[in-house]
């Protein structure tokens, strides 16, 4: 099964996207900081990580640049954030994000993202 | 000396134009007639003693001629006939004839004796003045040979008289020389001076107003007359510079506004930049915030949505979601209210209402709302002196929430810690002051997050909203109300320490901003869910037999409890176990039910949904009664409030109010044209006994009102087509049978000042469409009706 890496510290919409993701088949890990994100991004090698960006300890934008530069883990990275203007999403992208999504989730839109990420990966 | 001199300049320069003129056209007359009268004189003495000189030589000589003959022959009297025609002389005084080397005069004139002194003369030719007399020898020859001398005297009497006439005449001449002066000097006034006077008096005048306009009139074309055009022209040409004067006056008063205006609006202009990146920044914040929690709404919801269809669930993971649906949109919830609490205080707008409370039951109620908080996060809540505090006058509504705020972030951010609330009062500066310690040993706040603390949104790491919950919003909204309230809010902290926050207010608040005068409304609707829910009203009133049925296996509560309400006018029935309040609740009426929830065999869940699932009791609210505060859940089952343990007597009492049950079958009229809206009502009155009648406009209203004139409580939209609210309201005041219905106004329409004050007059109270809940809307419904018709 392909895993998934979700890094996201609110507890309701972790639980919320691990198990939708989950009905979709994926297999997740869930991180609950940008440390953890970046630690878990190398040792389980997910196919795809999708990152909070408003994280303790380390922030996703830090974790993101952290994930590219550090090797070890060439996953696609998602941002998936509240942060919805479009200066977030610059700045995102700037960070090493893959692609951009805004919470609330469009979950199809999402999915498909992260099938056309699996598939071209 | 030179002082003398300039004393004399200035006596000079004193005196009027007119005596100047005067005294020097005078004096140069004088001055001339001096001159002459002095040359004359002088002129007329040295001819007249010439002529004497002559006169009298010429004379004495014929005399002398003639006196020769009586010399010789010693004929003494035709001596005297020759003198004798000295008669015709009248200046000559005496005369005498001697003969040559006698001493004694031969003849004499005018008598004998005549020619004393006149002898000394005798033997000398020549003419002599001798003080007041010509003396003149003559010697008298015959034949060339001298025989005698002849010696005149002569006077000066002729001079004399000569002389007066001269004076006579220099008189005339002064006096006429006087009178012409004079007549110049008239001339003068009139033609010179008095125009000149004038002038002055009119150039004083000028100066003295600084009439610039006036002109000097002309009459003259002579130098005055110049004199004149040059001061009019000096005048106009003053006026003019003047006007330049004050107008460069009034534009370098223009340009110091301009400037200090200049500076005002570069200030304002910066404050409004400042203030548009806050409310960009504050957007963006709330953006996201808003965000966090309808992710997990709409993502639960789309979920279920896909599970229900897909018939691949569990009753108790489907509830357990639905539960976290309703906390997000909860905590959505919260923080709207914030956000609105947060711009009407922005705004000005946001309202105090000052009543006396007391502290102690304040800061029992929040503490106990928080007691199971600091349980779970292993805390320690201490807290002492709030019974000291006593009773204090304030803002019940805002001291709880400024105290809920500061103490449940304490409890939040510390762990197996401490925290303490400490009340106390003092007296400074004459005012009597309540100081209320919310001390912590949590995660501490660093120096630099201290200063943006109080600010929306900024909680000291932008993560802590998720990790510990809170809008971010509280601190900011904490501070505010206590400013209003007239007081302050100071914060140490030491960054892995602890921190402490102090507030101090003043225990008579006064009102600064716009009294409440809706009371409750908006208040009510803009606290707070968990505030709300708690909300303590002394009983003021006693209960009339509303019927409680009491479920709780514990004893003790049973005591504790019916002991409490039976005071109070409740008629409380017991049950010990689920299944005994199950059998005892079909069997009779009950207007609420207090549920404990843990109980050996059916817990009060399981009660919970079977009295929500029987028709016979689905009606009866269920106040929810525990250690565990399961809120969510309880709500998601269909519990009307949560009381958490240990109970409070007058918070129990104040929620058990909302379900005393003496209006039953009453009618209720909603008029709103939204559907939405009308539903929800209707929803939220199921289970009230109350019969809901509904209109979709304010003329529909009027004719349902009609028929249904024992219609109790009207419920009113504002913005409604063929009638609106306002006229609505302005048309059932006027009727006599509806004037005094009950109306409670709920709109989502932002009132001016001018409609609240309309509203005050015309209805009972607003709440905020949207803002209120299921309890919030039956409790105000209740208030309202208990106001007009009070329990005797």
């Amino acid at each position: 099964m392909t895993l998934l890496l979700i890094v996201e510290d609110n507890d309701m919409n972790a639980d919320m996207l691990t198990r939708r993701l989950r009905r979709k088949g994926y297999d997740i890990a869930l991180a609950c900081d940008g440390g953890e994100a970046v630690t878990m991004a190398q040792e389980c090698r997910p196919a795809l990580i999708l990152m909070d960006l408003s994280l303790p300890v380390i922030d996703g934008y830090e974790a993101t640049r952290r994930i590219k530069e550090g090797g070890g883990c060439d996953a696609p990275i998602i941002a998936l954030t509240a942060h919805a203007l479009a200066e977030d999403r610059d700045k995102a992208l700037a960070a090493g994000c893959d692609d951009y999504e805004t919470k609330p989730v469009n979950f199809p839109r999402l999915l498909e993202k992260i099938e056309r990420f699996l598939a071209t990966g | 000396m030179q002082n003398a001199q300039t004393m004399e300049l200035s006596w000079w320069r004193r005196v009027s134009i007119r005596a100047k003129m005067q005294i020097g056209v005078l004096g140069f007359a004088l001055l001339l007639l001096l001159i002459c009268a002095i040359t004359l004189t002088v002129m007329a003495n040295l001819y007249f003693h010439q002529k004497m000189r002559q006169d009298l030589q010429m004379l004495s000589k014929v005399l002398a001629e003639n006196s020769g003959a009586a010399l010789t022959f010693n004929d003494a009297t035709s001596a005297g006939k020759v003198l004798s025609a000295l008669k015709e002389n009248a200046s000559v005084e005496a005369a005498a004839l001697y003969q040559n080397g006698e001493a004694k005069a031969f003849a004499e004139y005018p008598q004998h004796g005549a020619a004393v002194g006149l002898a000394a003369m005798a033997g000398k030719d020549g003419v002599w003045l001798r003080q007041e007399f010509y003396v003149t020898s003559t010697p008298v020859k015959v034949n060339e040979e001298t025989v005698g001398y002849l010696v005149l005297k002569s006077n000066l009497q002729e001079w004399d008289r000569f002389k007066q006439k001269l004076l006579s005449l220099f008189l005339v001449l002064i006096g006429g020389m006087l009178a012409l002066t004079l007549l110049v000097s008239y001339w003068l006034k009139s033609h010179i001076t008095q125009p000149l006077a004038s002038l002055s008096e009119w150039a004083m005048q000028v100066s003295k107003h600084k009439d610039f306009n006036a002109r000097a009139s002309k009459r003259n074309e002579d130098e005055i007359g110049h004199l004149v055009d040059s001061l009019n022209v000096m005048l106009s040409e003053l006026a003019r510079q003047e006007t330049i004067v004050s107008l460069n006056r009034e534009l370098e008063w223009e340009i110091q506004e301009r400037k200090v205006v200049e500076k005002d609006l570069i200030a304002t202009r910066n404050r409004a930049e400042e203030a548009n990146k806050a409310k960009s920044r504050f957007l963006a914040n709330m953006s996201h915030e808003l965000r966090t929690p309808l992710n997990a709404i709409i993502g639960y919801s789309e979920m279920l949505q896909e599970v229900v269809a897909e018939d691949d669930y569990e009753r108790e993971e489907i509830l357990d979601d639905i539960g976290k649906v309703r906390s997000a949109g909860k905590h959505l919830l919260s923080l709207i209210n914030d956000i609105l609490d947060i711009s009407k205080i922005e705004a000005g707008k946001m309202q105090i209402s000052i009543e006396a409370f007391s502290m102690e039951d304040l800061v029992d109620e929040v503490a106990g709302a928080l007691r199971l908080l600091a349980d779970e996060r292993r805390n320690k809540l201490v807290v002492r002196g709030a019974g000291e505090v006593g009773v204090v006058h304030s803002d019940l509504v805002k001291v709880r929430q400024i105290l809920f705020n500061l103490l449940s972030n304490a409890v939040k951010f510390t762990q197996d810690g401490v925290v303490e609330l400490i009340c106390e009062r003092e007296s400074a500066d004459g005012e009597d002051w309540m100081l209320c310690r919310v001390r912590d040993t949590g995660i501490g706040i660093s120096a630099s997050a201290i200063k943006e603390l109080f600010r929306p949104f900024s909680q000291a790491d932008p993560s802590t909203t998720r990790r510990y919950g809170g809008t971010g919003l509280g601190l900011a909204i904490s501070r505010s109300y206590a400013t209003m309230l007239g007081g302050e809010i100071s914060v140490t902290s030491k960054e892995g320490e602890g921190s402490e926050f102090c507030i101090r207010l003043p225990t008579t608040a006064e009102i600064h901003g716009p009294e409440e005068r809706i009371v409750g409304g908006e208040t009510v609707a803009s606290k707070p869910p968990l505030a709300a829910s708690d909300t303590p009203t002394p009983a003021s009133n006693a209960m009339t037999g509303a019927r409680l049925l009491l479920i709780d296996d514990d004893p003790t509560v049973h005591d504790i409890l019916k002991h409490q309400l039976n005071k109070h006018g409740f008629l409380v029935s017991s049950a010990h176990s689920g299944a005994e309040g199950l059998t005892l609740a079909k069997q009779e009426e009950f207007d609420v039910i207090v549920l404990d929830i843990f109980m050996p065999g059916q817990d009060g869940w399981q009660v919970l949904q079977m009295l929500k699932s029987d028709a016979a009791t689905a009606h009866i609210p269920v106040v929810m009664h525990t250690i565990e505060s399961n809120a969510q859940k309880g709500y998601a089952l269909g519990a009307s409030d949560f009381l958490v343990k240990p109970i409070n007597g007058a918070r129990l009492l104040s929620i058990l109010q909302r379900y005393q049950k003496k209006d039953a079958g009453m009618k209720v009229l909603y008029v709103d044209d939204d559907v939405h809206s009308l539903e929800l009502v209707r929803a939220y009155m199921h289970g009230t006994g109350w019969n809901l009648i509904m209109a979709e406009d304010g003329r529909e209203g009027l004719e349902k009102l009609d028929q249904n004139p024992d219609v109790s409580m009207i419920l009113l939209d504002l913005i409604m087509p063929e009638m609106n609210g306002f006229e609505f309201l302005e048309q059932i005041r006027r009727n006599e049978k509806t004037a005094d219905t009950a109306v409670i106004v709920i709109s989502a329409r932002d009132l001016t000042q001018a409609e609240r004050g309309l509203l005050r007059q015309q209805a009972q109270a607003v709440l905020r469409k949207g803002m209120y809940d299921k309890s919030a809307l039956l409790s105000r419904i209740k208030e309202v009706l208990e106001e007009r018709m009070p329990v005797s």
